[in-house]
């Protein structure tokens, strides 16, 4: 699949075009001029009781757990099989680039050892692992729900999208 | 950009999608047609709530193009795959400029709508991405 609008309307329908042929750095770079000063916790501290206003850094810490996840699910596999160990290695990378979308700054892997216990099996990993995206998928849509700012609605949908995106894909490894 | 003009986008996404999923979808074999199917009804009824956010903010949902030009290869079932996967992750992009354009109800919608084409883009066959959009 080369680079190439996903479908072109004949009659004059540009509008929906712009986002088909952007590019995906078009779109990292978007993101990534979103994140929120780290100054904000003070004021997401003072919404009502009960609603879940994450900071910017508090998802950043969501995302470098999930990032340290994937090193401790790679490293209890080693023999998993090629295709799996790929995919995992492609998610861990995503991870991290949704770290540095909120503003974080990525963990140097010699201090990541909160990645937490991995089940022993391929298949009870991958089903770990689905579990935690569909968690956090469903925590970024609430916290894009939340968000102060426009742009950080934006990248926290997207991030959201993303991390929903994961769970086929483990499942087709899965299979 | 507005909540008018950000929804008026989804509704033109959508009628893209809905064009696509139904010349892709009839290429399928029998199992594939029917997540097909499902994910044109998802695509017809997404169309609908964009034109009614549209209507509701005084504004007018725009046309449906006559016709949308698919690449030659959606004949093939893969290629099939690949325009269905296109339109779906191009909507990720959409709903993610409408989240940011409104608040409240809406924006769940769109950030839960976000997260349900790009699943979709995946379950037929896109690889995943950090920040998912169409790559052909």
């Amino acid at each position: 699949m080369s680079s190439r609008p996903a479908v072109r309307g004949i009659t004059r329908r540009e509008g929906l075009l712009a986002v088909a042929v952007l590019g995906p750095a078009a779109l990292v770079a978007a993101c990534t001029t979103s994140s929120e000063p780290a100054t904000s916790s003070a004021d997401a501290s003072s919404t009502v009781a009960g609603t879940y206003a994450p900071t910017p850094d508090d998802i950043a810490g969501a995302e470098a757990a999930l990032v340290a996840r994937y090193d401790a699910t790679l490293a209890a596999l080693p023999a998993a099989p090629p295709g799996v160990r790929e995919l995992l290695s492609a998610i861990r990378e995503q991870h991290a680039a949704h770290l540095v979308a909120v503003g974080g700054t990525p963990a140097d892997p010699a201090e990541s050892t909160a990645g937490g216990t991995v089940p022993s099996t391929t298949q009870a990993a991958l089903a770990a692992l689905m579990s935690a995206e569909k968690r956090a998928a469903r925590d970024r849509v609430r916290a894009c729900t939340t968000a102060e700012s426009p742009d950080l609605a934006r990248t926290l949908a997207f991030i959201a999208a993303s991390e929903a995106s994961h769970v086929p894909a483990l499942r087709q490894v899965r299979a | 950009m507005n909540p008018m003009e950000a929804w008026s986008a989804v509704v033109s996404g959508e009628d893209a999608a809905v064009y696509a999923y139904s010349v892709a979808g009839a290429r399928l074999p029998s199992s594939a047609r029917r997540r097909a199917l499902a994910g044109l009804d998802a695509h017809r009824a997404a169309r609908s709530r964009a034109a009614a956010i549209v209507t509701a903010a005084g504004g007018t949902p725009p046309p449906a193009a006559a016709a949308y030009q698919l690449p030659d290869d959606v004949d093939s079932p893969a290629g099939a795959r690949a325009v269905m996967a296109g339109v779906d992750n191009a909507l990720v992009a959409t709903y993610a400029d409408a989240a940011a354009a409104t608040t409240g109800d809406d924006r769940r919608y769109a950030a839960r709508t976000a997260t349900e084409c790009a699943v979709r883009a995946v379950a037929w066959g896109a690889a995943p991405q950090a920040f998912p959009v169409a790559t052909g």
